[in-house]
């Protein structure tokens, strides 16, 4: 067996002649919290939606705690807790009474429910109807249905949308908590990197329904290209100097600019201070994650 | 399966669906009795008038668009607010969810036609028809409308499942319950239409089935199991996006 | 943003609808009924019963679609989904308070619902009647039609809609599950059903029976100008409270 709790294999979905998924393989460690990237429209939550069985995959497998879903649905679903885009609920029922008719589903005690509550902060109000919920609220009452049972997996579909930052701050911070407390693995949606960048482990990347990058947010980092930006008197002697030494440079505002990932800073000071060229001014820029994210799925639609 | 409809049963809570049932079919109930003072006097059998003034309206249109509308009512708990995809999340079979619902709204069809008798009975009482109650014409027969419902039954339950928009099994039932009173009228065709069957189970004097009521039930009973599997295979494998 | 614009978009907004499928079935379906009556009885029955009568085929067709069929019985619960489909597009994703944020009157946009369900209304009517000229025209009645008739009969239906529109057009905005103010119009179908019987007093101010009234040629002996009347009357008042309780609504 993999260490994989989620493997797919080329999984496809076609709605007619289009491929909201082309050829996934999700690989998600057991135990990690997984960042599932991508702009809107990109296949996500149809990817999501195939990880619950409630989309049948046109091609490819999906495999759940290292068994196929296909045949094992209902026993991997008790084990899973999840919340799909907006949250579902009925609206002409409370949120505890919402919460019951998971709790029931999922043949667990009462406290269940009086424990979520607790987790995402509804006690006060799991009386009210859930149609007069704040939209913030409703996401809230999502989540704890996800979380009811302590489920091994938890998948949350943009669990932050509608909320304000005080709330996103919570559910972060309940997110990180919940692999370390109870060895739950999480695989969370989103569109935006920021979100994901400060809980997950291990991020996928999809562009328009394929993955074009999975892996550690390290490895992700490295994919960023970095820059040195020299400024030096006089410009024309290190320009030469630096071209001499096989480097590619621009210039622009009166500055040189060596866009390589090769150079060693120190020792390009070195060289350029030895050849009696003052620098005033030799800094690194590195690509931020969102600038590479950016980039890589700017590239893809280029494609 | 139990653990199912017991969910189910949670659902429908404060959803208005039992005042629904309760207060549709006494419409048709209070109908009969008043048929019936009209007639008092003139006619001698005045559980008879009972039982025609309101099983006219009751057979033709009342029940099936009851029907309707509970079966409806039913489906929109999970249509509304895309109920169907935390459902499924869930460690539940899809063919409990959609058994469990049929059986919610058999129980209350069935629930609306037990309130329509004793209404009947109240209304009979009322009017001062005489003390001994014809059990088989005031409670037999509207059980028996039940089974010649079943196609409208099926189709509507289909419709109402198949559809996130409310408006279409609306469309479908009121649409279909028009015209069935006239094609009852005709003894050649209301065989072919289904809706004409709780009108000509009930009102077997007028129309009754003329040698037909073999074909007409096991018709009903045909055209439900087939219907609902159809509905089911279809549930079974639909994509909830 | 003018009314007209609002009509517009309404209608958009309809578009790809099973709303448009509604208005041609539905009328599609009284007109086979109504072929099929006279196939089988015209020759024996109806035609021989509307001469001892004094009156025309086509006056005897209307009386069948309006009475027998019970076209004018229906006729409030059809509006009623008709409305409950206008109002589906805001109630289900909320979308009321997308559209009063625009620059726009809550009066206006009322106005427009109210319109446009009486739109449909009217087409549903004119669609049956076309359907009753052409079933005439196919069982080969041997008078010709009468325009005036028709025109009566379309007219006096149009009218008392107003009543029913308005009706629908309140309900669907205080209620916001849209199956409830079909039941309603379902409950005014019932009771219209025991009025038209046994209360013909009462029944005159029972706006779900005008319809049935409007299309009155005598069988129960109601004068149809309260249909009249009473849609106009109706139709304006509960217009009126409709924009009373929509400017006071909370969108949330």
């Amino acid at each position: 067996m993999s260490n994989y709790l989620i493997e797919t294999n080329g999984l496809i979905k076609s709605f007619g002649n289009f491929k909201a998924v082309n050829g996934i393989d999700l690989k998600v460690p057991k135990g990690e919290i997984y960042g599932f990237l991508g702009p809107n429209g990109a296949g996500k939550s149809t990817t999501i939606r195939m990880l619950l069985g409630l989309i049948k995959p046109t091609q490819g497998m999906v495999q759940l705690f290292g068994r196929p879903l296909k045949s094992n649905r209902l026993d991997i679903l008790k084990k899973v807790g999840s919340m799909v885009e907006s949250p579902s609920y009925y609206g002409h029922l409370s949120a505890y009474e919402n919460l019951n008719i998971t709790r029931k589903i999922l043949e667990l005690p009462k406290s269940e429910v009086d424990r979520v509550l607790q987790v995402v902060r509804l006690t006060e109000v799991k009386d009210k109807l859930v149609k007069k919920f704040s939209l913030g609220m409703k996401q809230r009452l999502g989540i704890a249905q996800a979380l009811l049972g302590n489920p091994e997996l938890l998948l949350l579909d943009e669990p932050t949308n509608g909320l304000d930052p005080s709330g996103i701050h919570e559910i972060r911070d309940l997110i990180k908590r919940l692999p370390f407390e109870t060895g739950m693995t999480v695989l969370v949606s989103s569109h935006i990197l920021s979100e994901v960048e400060l809980i997950a482990d291990q991020v996928g990347v999809i562009q328009k329904g394929e993955m074009i990058f999975q892996g550690t947010l390290q490895d992700l980092r490295v994919k960023g290209s970095s820059t040195l930006i020299i400024d030096a008197n006089p410009m024309e002697r290190a320009l030469v100097h630096i071209e001499q030494m096989g480097y590619t440079v621009q210039v622009r505002d009166g500055r040189l600019y060596i866009p390589e990932q090769t150079v060693d800073p120190a020792e390009m000071n070195k060289k350029l201070v030895m050849n009696n060229i003052s620098v005033r001014h030799l800094s690194e820029h590195r690509d931020t994650l969102e600038e590479i994210f950016l980039s890589i799925t700017r590239e893809d639609l280029k494609r | 399966m139990i653990k199912a409809l017991h969910i189910e049963f949670l659902k429908i809570k404060r959803s208005k669906l039992l005042i629904l049932a309760t207060f549709l079919p006494l419409f048709a109930a209070l109908q009969g009795g008043l048929f019936a003072v009209d007639m008092k006097g003139k006619e001698e059998d005045l559980w008879h008038f009972v039982y025609l003034g309101a099983m006219t309206q009751f057979s033709w249109f009342i029940f099936p668009l009851l029907i309707t509308i509970i079966l409806s009512i039913i489906a929109r708990i999970e249509h509304h607010h895309d109920g169907w995809k935390q459902l499924f999340s869930l460690p539940v079979e899809r063919e409990n969810v959609y058994f469990s619902k049929l059986l919610i709204g058999f129980a209350l069809i069935i629930y609306s036609v037990i309130v329509y008798t004793v209404g009947l009975i109240i209304a009979g009482i009322s009017v001062g028809a005489d003390s001994s109650i014809p059990y088989d014409m005031i409670v037999q027969r509207p059980f028996l409308v039940i089974v010649a419902s079943l196609p409208i039954i099926a189709i509507q339950f289909y419709v109402s499942m198949r559809f996130s928009h409310v408006g279409v099994p609306l469309m479908v039932g009121i649409g279909l319950a028009l015209p069935s009173m006239l094609i009852a009228n005709s003894a050649k065709y209301w065989i072919y239409y289904p809706w004409t069957y709780p009108i000509t189970s009930a009102l077997t004097d007028t129309f009754g089935p003329l040698g037909k009521a073999e074909i007409m039930y096991t018709v009903c009973g045909l055209s439900f199991v087939v219907i609902t599997a159809i509905g089911l295979i279809q549930f079974r494998t639909k994509d909830i996006i | 943003m003018k009314l007209v614009q609002l009509i517009g978009t309404e209608l958009s907004k309809q578009k790809r609808s099973f709303l448009w499928l509604f208005l041609f079935i539905i009328p599609l379906g009284t007109t086979g009924a109504m072929l099929l009556d006279m196939v089988i009885r015209y020759d024996d029955y109806l035609f021989p019963n509307a001469q001892e009568n004094g009156i025309s085929s086509w006056e005897m067709l209307i009386n069948e679609n309006h009475g027998v069929l019970s076209w004018g019985l229906f006729l409030p619960v059809f509006v009623a989904v008709i409305s409950a489909f206008i109002h589906q597009n805001e109630s289900k994703v909320d979308n009321w308070k997308n559209l009063l944020s625009l620059p726009v009157t809550r009066g206006s946009v009322l106005l427009s619902k109210y319109l446009i369900i009486l739109v449909f209304g009217w087409l549903l009517v004119l669609f049956n009647a076309l359907g009753l000229i052409l079933v005439g025209k196919l069982t080969g009645f041997p008078e010709s039609v009468s325009f005036e008739l028709f025109g009566r009969y379309v007219l006096f239906q149009f009218i008392s809609l107003l009543a029913i529109a308005a009706i629908q057009n309140l309900l669907n905005v205080i209620m916001k599950n849209p199956i409830f103010p079909v039941v309603v119009a379902f409950v005014g179908m019932i009771v219209s059903g025991i009025l038209m019987y046994q209360h013909q007093q009462i029944g005159k101010f029972f706006p779900f029976l005008y319809p049935y009234i409007a299309g009155d040629l005598g069988k129960f002996g109601f004068n149809p100008d309260i249909a009249i009347s009473g849609g106009l009357i109706y139709g304006a008042i509960v217009f009126m409270v409709g924009l009373f309780v929509f400017n006071k609504k909370d969108i949330v």
